[in-house]
């Protein structure tokens, strides 16, 4: 009994201290529980997880997934920079200049909570059914969580370190630099998160409703193995957004000493995104310790 | 001529609810600091005197009368004057030493040459950080925290030092460490102290004069000018009669002043 109990927080420990275990046995659950779900019902409802591994083989190996996800990921990414350079720049600018954004907020909150779809008639009648469709179409997608983001993350930059940079000759341009990028930069993260999600499933509506081409494409032409697509989306976008977050910027993140902030979402109550950074609380005697020592 | 002159200053705020009006905050205060002086601002908690402070630094306007520097009005942040804030205001993602560099880029308006990389490494030492200069600030404590606020505002070699009740968050024993290395940088910097603060003890300490403040609006009450012998670390400076004598002076004082509530 008391073997069990301590091989049992034993497995607790690694899986709340090891960064892959976790990620690992959710993944292997999933897979039993699909296959023990398959078996119990017809093939064509829920094939079973190997037969979904050998046709995305043989899909690999004819060589349409990967030039699929070529055609899909180029529109993707240039969308996305666009609407990241663009979704941060604007919402710097209102986030500085309150007069802009009580002029400009109505109509950014108007556009956020339109479904992209119904623009959609508008988009193919102005850039046409090609590449540049697409590109529009996932820049829009992207774009206003990256400005609503910036620009909260702008609002929230503490008056006190501004008045430092000033007391100390900073100009605007100083301003900018030494406090209010480097405070917004969390804001801007999570609203990449939240951009690559909904990059993602832009893309593929692009391609199933404007161009039909890659992923969306193959989703829609293969309706019989739904699965392969569905995998391959949750994927990319944990990959991307929470790896490049945590190791791009992990001095960024340091600063934060909570474990845990939550970022606002003024006036959207659409999604409230918890931010979470994982950080541990150094060791604060430790380091009192050593001053003692060192005087 | 003073080293830093307020001439009759006034500032009032807007006060968030319409009825109310403004709210005048600093009511024709004038004061003389001079040159090489330590002169200690006392007064009860909300009587204005981060708003002097912060006029003085050029970070706010005054709405009437003028404050001089060497006789020239401040309208703006000075090379010649550096600020330690109370809450003191260090980057939270700039290690010690980036944060210290601060006060040197801001007044360059460059990256620094090694000649100033070295002062910056100095400024550091000199306030006892040596080998934290790596270090975050939520990874050092409250009081070595306000040492590199200390650091940033002397690297810039300032004539005049404002500092807005630096260590009014710090825990007894660290305030006394503090006071008494304050005490030795003036003494080896020559600079012009304003020093702002609602502790009397320290006030008299610090001091050569203290200015104490009348309730909001604040005005001068009352200049007590310090005779205690320096250097003053070197001895029991609070056991001094002539400190006891003091002590009572500026306690009669505030105590008027917080019966008015
Ligand atoms: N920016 C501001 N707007 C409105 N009122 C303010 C502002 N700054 C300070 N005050 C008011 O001025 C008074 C004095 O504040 P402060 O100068 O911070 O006092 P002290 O530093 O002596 O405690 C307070 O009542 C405060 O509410
Ligand atoms: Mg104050």
């Amino acid at each position: 009994m008391t073997t069990l109990r301590r091989h049992w927080s034993a497995c607790l420990r690694v899986l709340k201290e090891s960064p892959y275990w976790a990620p690992l046995t959710s993944a292997v659950v999933l897979l039993m529980a699909w296959q023990l779900v398959s078996m119990s019902v017809p093939q064509v409802i829920l094939p079973a997880p190997a037969r979904v591994a050998t046709s995305f083989m043989a899909l690999t190996q004819s060589g349409e997934l990967p030039l699929a996800v070529l055609v899909t990921i180029w529109p993707f990414l240039e969308g996305l920079a666009l609407a990241f350079v663009v979704g941060v720049s604007a919402g710097l600018l209102l986030g500085l200049c309150p007069t802009l954004a009580r002029l400009v907020d109505p109509y950014i909150f108007i556009f956020w909570s339109t479904p992209n779809v119904a623009l959609l008639p508008l988009i193919i009648v102005w850039f046409g059914i090609g590449h540049v469709a697409q590109v529009v179409f996932v820049f829009l997608s992207a774009l206003f969580p990256l400005i609503i983001n910036t620009e909260a993350g702008v609002r929230q930059v503490e008056s006190s370190l501004v008045e430092v940079v000033r007391s100390l000759g900073g100009n605007n341009g100083e301003t900018l630099r030494i406090v209010v990028i480097p405070s917004t930069v969390p804001y801007i993260f999570s609203g990449l998160r939240i951009a690559i999600g909904r990059s993602i499933v832009g893309i593929i509506i692009a391609q199933l409703l404007i161009v039909a081409t890659g992923i969306g494409y193959m989703l829609q032409f293969y309706g019989e193995t739904l699965q392969l697509p569905l995998i391959l989306i949750p994927n990319l976008n944990f990959g991307n957004a929470l790896y490049l977050e945590k190791k791009v910027f992990p001095s960024q993140l340091r600063f934060n000493r909570g474990s845990c902030r939550i970022v606002p979402f003024p006036k959207v109550g659409l999604i409230n995104l918890v931010h979470r950074f994982e950080i541990r609380d150094p060791g604060q005697d430790h380091v009192n310790f050593h001053y003692l020592v060192q005087r | 001529m003073p080293k830093l002159e307020f001439r009759e200053v006034g500032k009032s705020f807007v006060s968030p609810d319409d009825n109310k009006g403004t709210l005048t905050v600093v009511d024709r205060l004038s004061l003389a600091v001079e040159e090489h002086e330590f002169l200690s601002v006392l007064g009860p908690s909300g009587c204005g005197k981060t708003t002097l402070v912060r006029m003085a630094a050029g970070l706010i306007p005054v709405d009437v009368g003028e404050i001089l520097l060497d006789g020239v009005a401040v309208t703006n942040s000075s090379p010649k004057v550096s600020m330690v804030f109370q809450n003191i205001g260090l980057m939270p993602w700039k290690t010690v030493w980036g944060n210290v560099a601060l006060g040197l880029e801001l007044l360059s308006h460059r990256s620094l040459t090694s000649g100033e990389r070295e002062e910056v490494t100095a400024s550091i030492e000199m306030v006892g950080l040596r080998g934290f200069e790596n270090y975050y600030p939520y990874q050092i404590s409250g009081g070595m925290q306000q040492r590199v606020g200390l650091a940033r505002a002397l690297v810039r070699k300032p004539t005049v030092l404002l500092m807005d009740e630096p260590f009014g968050a710090l825990d007894a024993q660290t305030r006394a460490i503090l006071q008494d290395e304050l005490l030795h940088l003036w003494r080896e910097r020559k600079c012009t102290i304003f020093f702002i603060t609602h502790d009397l003890d320290e006030a008299i300490y610090l001091s050569d004069r203290v200015a104490i403040v009348s309730r909001r609006p604040g005005r001068i009450k009352q200049v007590l000018k310090v005779g205690l012998p320096r250097p003053r670390y070197a001895y029991d400076a609070r056991a001094d009669p002539e400190f006891v004598r003091l002590r009572h002076l500026a306690w009669e004082s505030i105590k008027e002043e917080l019966s008015r509530l």
